[in-house]
């Protein structure tokens, strides 16, 4: 167990560097005029020129790129082309936001997705889950920003012009912060709440097709004894599996919810430093959610052990 | 054995009912397409789908019609004196966008970049993801170990971030070159998960005793993963990249509504959903018409994709799943 | 045995060339020698280190003789498939040769092996799995052709519809999927695709055992005509004893990776030597009910070893009713015991003497035995 994490540690460390050093080299190749941002469009030649030596943009790649990888090994991310800010600053002041908007979104999207799945399993062909499939297929279907844009218009314009306020905008995040996270919350989670629906629905017909269940249901335990207790862990491990792996990779794809709702997180700030040139924090934001896609795999693998005892680590 | 026995009981029953003496054997294809033919939501979505695809073809029709190109402001007809966008009546139908530009013209633009990047995106990801997970699978060893790394790490990238980098930091300002790239991108984020599934398949289809049959009748590699793996390939193949096409719609409407996708002035649906942003909350048409288009296209294919589905494997995957 | 098959082989037999001439019976068609087979288990993702083996195949020598039917019995997971894989060539031996016509089959180049896959085929156990569902049965059992480059088009269509009448389905099915088939009829497809070749030797894995039993006398009484009327040479693979005696002219028995004991059919039905031999006749149902009142049975206990590490000198020694120290010293090779035809071979130190009460010995032997597997033997 704990030689399989370390090594799975040292494979992440290796992602994480070949991951950077993608999109160093990718932002060597094809840049965005940094110097240009910063010195605006009127600065002269001597002027973008100073800028890049303040910024050590004209050294060559090679140099810049061990430099970059020096400061990596010290857990240094760099400071920020545009306004000198430690990126790890940038990002931790950001991260909070994005936090609490996807391990919201995900509560409700894994409680809401298994409910709604296992009441439709166990009520195979009724009305409850004709009703919930058309949910599904709908809800798998919606952008999530059109889904966004909707409950923006309904909620936060037409309502609030009736008087009822559903939705705060702009900072800071701790006032109002019920009223500023549902909306996002329910935005992003609509999507994966159809998804995990249909997942938790195929898996539990699936559990209770099975052999032992049936056996389980001829030894004379009740039905809801052997749908809740042999059943749903059998059926809940692949949903857990799925739900470790899409909270990590959501942390990348918060971009949109948080520019719709104008949420200050990781997101808005990937987001405006590409349109920037800003290659210190574009780097860390990626290697930071390339860390945590790593670490929910991680994590998920260990939990499967805990879930199903047919899996060993070695 | 009993699933076989009442498969076959399954597949002699539609033409038992008409002609019981004499039972004629129907390919795989037809028995799909029966299969298929009373799937009325798949027949619906069908319809839909075609129907959205003429509107995207006779795009310049509906602008010689109307008068309106896509790219052409009518602030005297479009705005009104405060500058506010005019809803759908008698010369704009659909309504007119804060540029007063004619909002059914432009959707229907849209619809041939969402139609276009759909569907090249994802046969482009299935025919590149089928070829590695195909190779991964059939050939193992380092080239399996290498490419299934590979598509590992793809998957471990943060999609929407990169894709963003990519869009932005090519300074690309032609619609055309916007476009390939938008397919290439989008492609290149579906293929890993695409040919991950097929090395599964593959992987399952190799311990199969049909291809240890065409091994020792002397069949060569190449032999084996073109006339005996392949084709237990096509249906799934079939039914992931139908399934990848409104995923793929979504992603371009995504990148286009973070201005990143396909460039000014040409539409996309999720160009138009962000430059109309703005303006909802008097201009309902503006969210309404391309949002309507984009969940009525998605929609129709996901039921499409499925119903293909029911239709090839109507008890999950016949030819590798089982024993 | 069969004295005339020769006779017949020549007229429609296949490989009348060659080493083919005045060929009769006797004549060694296959000789395996000493042949190993282990699979590596690994572990790791790059740098992928060996943890264990499994002993699939451990050293078994035995030949087949041109127009005979060698039958392979065992336990499911006694090597016996592996070692069918090995003298089609599916799989790499790990060590030993596998001489067919004289030629070292597991030296042969890719032309040679090409040619060789001519002369050798397959049926396999699973009439479902061994047939591609999405290919059309006359493509299938028009493969080899294909393979070969032998026939096509009307050519190739013509003598699939001969080789579908010659086992007994309608050539008009050409068109058809396996999916519309029985598993009898399955079963059939693979005969025929087997014999399209005119292959010198069919490898029978377990040809039957998928099969209801009604149909496994079809499917079995369809082999041995095909093999009187072409003159085959058969190896067949089964775990089912009644079905080995039958079809086969001399049966091995294999016991984790190992033959234990080899003569022909009657004689070893007869007089069984080695323990485990008899232990597995005597598990057998008897038809005549007499007759199976007056048998006893010999009731093995334990499972079988794992092949991963299995046990040192005589592997059938933690099971075995006659099991003594020398036994778990010692591997006793395989070789003709006191008073048995030479073709009679045994690898035991203790062959079981004719009307020997095995099954009283359990007493006995657990007391000599100090080994930990045997006090299973009592419960």
């Amino acid at each position: 167990m704990i030689r399989f994490v370390i090594r799975r540690l040292l494979y992440a460390v290796i992602v994480l560097w070949l991951v950077s050093t993608l999109v160093f080299v990718f932002l060597h190749v094809s840049p965005v005029p940094v110097e240009r941002v910063i010195g605006g469009p009127r600065a002269t030649t001597d002027t973008l020129n100073q800028i890049r030596r303040n910024l050590g943009l004209d050294q060559p790649v090679i140099v810049q790129y061990g430099q970059f990888l020096g400061r990596l090994l010290h857990a240094n991310l760099g400071e920020s082309y545009i306004n000198g800010e430690p990126v790890t600053t940038l990002i931790g002041d950001r991260l909070p936001t994005t936090l609490w908007l996807v391990f919201g979104a995900g509560i409700l999207w894994f409680v809401g997705g298994v409910v709604t799945g296992v009441l439709s399993a166990t009520r195979a062909r009724s009305l409850w889950d004709r009703v919930v499939t058309v949910f599904v297929l709908v809800g798998l279907s919606t952008p999530p920003f059109v889904m966004a844009l909707v409950l923006l218009y309904l909620f936060a314009t037409k309502l609030s012009e009736a008087g009822v306020y559903f939705f705060e905008a702009g900072p800071p995040l701790q006032m109002h912060f019920w009223r500023r996270m549902i909306l996002p919350w329910i935005a992003l989670a609509f999507l994966m709440v159809a998804a995990y629906t249909r997942l938790t629905r195929g898996a539990m017909l699936d559990v209770l097709g099975e052999d032992y269940v049936r056996t389980a249901r001829a030894k004379g335990l009740s039905r809801r004894r052997v749908v809740y207790k042999h059943g749903l862990r059998a059926a809940l491990t692949p949903v857990v599996t799925q739900f470790g792996i899409d909270l990590g990779a959501l942390i990348g794809s918060t971009i949109v919810t948080e520019k719709v709702f104008g949420l200050q997180g990781v997101g808005q700030l990937v987001y405006q430093s590409i349109a920037l040139g800003d290659t210190p924090v574009i780097i860390g934001v990626t290697l930071m959610v390339t860390f945590f896609v790593i670490m929910a795999n991680l994590l998920v693998d260990i939990g499967y052990s805990f879930l199903d005892p047919r899996v060993r680590l070695s | 054995m009993s699933s076989y026995t009442d498969l076959e009981a399954q597949e002699v029953d539609p033409t038992a009912g008409t002609a019981p003496a004499r039972v004629q054997g129907r390919t795989p294809f037809q028995l799909a397409w029966a299969r298929f033919r009373r799937d009325r939501l798949a027949v619906l979505s069908i319809v839909v789908l075609v129907l959205i695809a003429v509107y995207a073809i006779l795009a310049p029709l509906w602008a010689h019609l109307t008068g309106h190109p896509y790219d052409q402001t009518f602030p005297k007809t479009g705005l009104d004196v405060n500058g506010q966008p005019r809803g759908p009546s008698g010369t704009f139908l659909l309504g007119a966008d804060q540029l007063g530009r004619d909002v059914l013209v432009r959707a229907a633009y849209g619809a041939r970049i969402s139609l276009v990047v759909g569907i090249l995106s994802a046969v482009l990801a299935s025919i590149v993801g089928t070829l590695v997970g195909v190779l991964a699978g059939f050939v193992g060893g380092v080239a399996d170990t290498l490419l299934a790394r590979l598509m590992d790490m793809t998957l471990a990238l943060p999609y929407l971030l990169v894709a963003i980098m990519l869009a932005t930091t090519f300074q690309i300002s032609s619609v055309g070159a916007s476009l390939t790239l938008t397919i290439l991108v989008i492609a290149f984020f579906s293929f890993a998960a695409f040919g991950r599934i097929i090395r599964g398949q593959v992987l399952s289809l190799k311990q199969k005793e049909f291809v240890e049959a065409a091994r020792s009748l002397g069949s060569s590699n190449a032999r084996i993963m073109f006339v005996d793996v392949l084709p237990n390939l096509v249906a799934q193949v079939t039914v992931l990249t139908s399934l990848l096409i409104p995923t793929s719609i979504v992603f371009e409407a995504t990148l286009s509504f973070l201005g990143v996708g396909v460039r000014l002035p040409m539409p996309s649906w999720g160009s138009m959903l962000g430059e109309g942003s703005d303006v909802f909350q008097t201009a309902w048409w503006l969210l309404a018409v391309p949002g309507v288009l984009l969940l009525l296209t998605t929609l129709s294919f996901n039921l499409l994709g499925d119903g293909i589905r029911d239709a090839l494997d109507p008890r999950g995957d016949r030819a590798t799943g089982g024993k | 045995m069969n004295p005339e098959a020769s006779g017949r082989r020549d007229g429609t037999g296949p490989g009348n060339g060659g080493s083919g001439q005045g060929a009769g019976h006797g004549e060694v068609l296959v000789s395996v020698d000493d042949v190993y087979k282990h699979f590596p288990i690994k572990q790791g993702i790059v740098f992928k280190k060996e943890i264990g083996r499994v002993h699939a195949v451990d050293g078994v020598a035995l030949e087949v003789r041109r127009g005979e039917t060698l039958g392979i019995v065992g336990e499911s997971g006694c090597g016996k498939s592996t070692l069918a894989r090995c003298i089609t060539g599916l799989h790499q031996v790990t060590a030993g040769r596998i001489l067919f016509e004289g030629d070292d089959i597991t030296r042969l180049g890719k032309a040679g092996l090409k040619a060789f896959r001519r002369d050798v085929q397959m049926i396999f156990q699973d009439p479902y799995g061994s047939l591609n569902p999405r290919r059309r049965v006359g493509s299938i059992i028009g493969d080899p052709f294909a393979v070969h480059s032998i026939a096509g088009g009307a050519e190739r269509k013509r003598r699939v519809q001969e080789l579908m009448e010659l086992v007994g389905l309608n050539p008009e099915h050409y068109n058809r999927f396996p999916a519309e088939f029985s598993g009898g009829q399955r079963q059939r497809i693979g005969v025929a695709r087997a014999l399209a070749l005119k292959p010198k030797l069919i490898v029978c894995d377990e040809p039957v055992s998928a099969l209801d039993v009604s149909i496994q006398a079809q499917v079995i009484n369809l082999l041995k005509d095909l093999q009187d009327e072409l003159g085959l040479t058969y190896v067949f693979i089964a775990h089912d004893l009644s079905v080995v005696r039958y079809v086969s002219d001399r049966v091995a028995v294999m016991y984790l990776g190992k033959v234990g004991e080899a003569a022909e059919a009657e004689v070893l039905y007869g007089r069984p030597r080695h323990p485990y031999t008899a232990a597995l006749l005597s598990a057998a149902s008897i038809a005549d009910p007499d007759e199976a009142e007056r048998a006893e049975r010999i009731v093995l206990t334990g499972d079988v070893p794992s092949p991963i590490d299995p046990p040192s000198g005589c592997r059938f020694h933690p099971r075995c009713p006659k099991a003594a120290d020398r036994c778990i010293r010692e591997d006793p090779p395989l070789v003709p015991r006191e008073g048995d035809p030479p073709d009679h071979v045994t690898a035991c130190h203790f062959p079981v003497e004719p009307g020997e009460r095995l099954a009283h010995k359990h007493a006995a032997i657990a007391q000599v035995s100090t080994q930990p597997e045997l006090p299973e033997a009592e419960e």
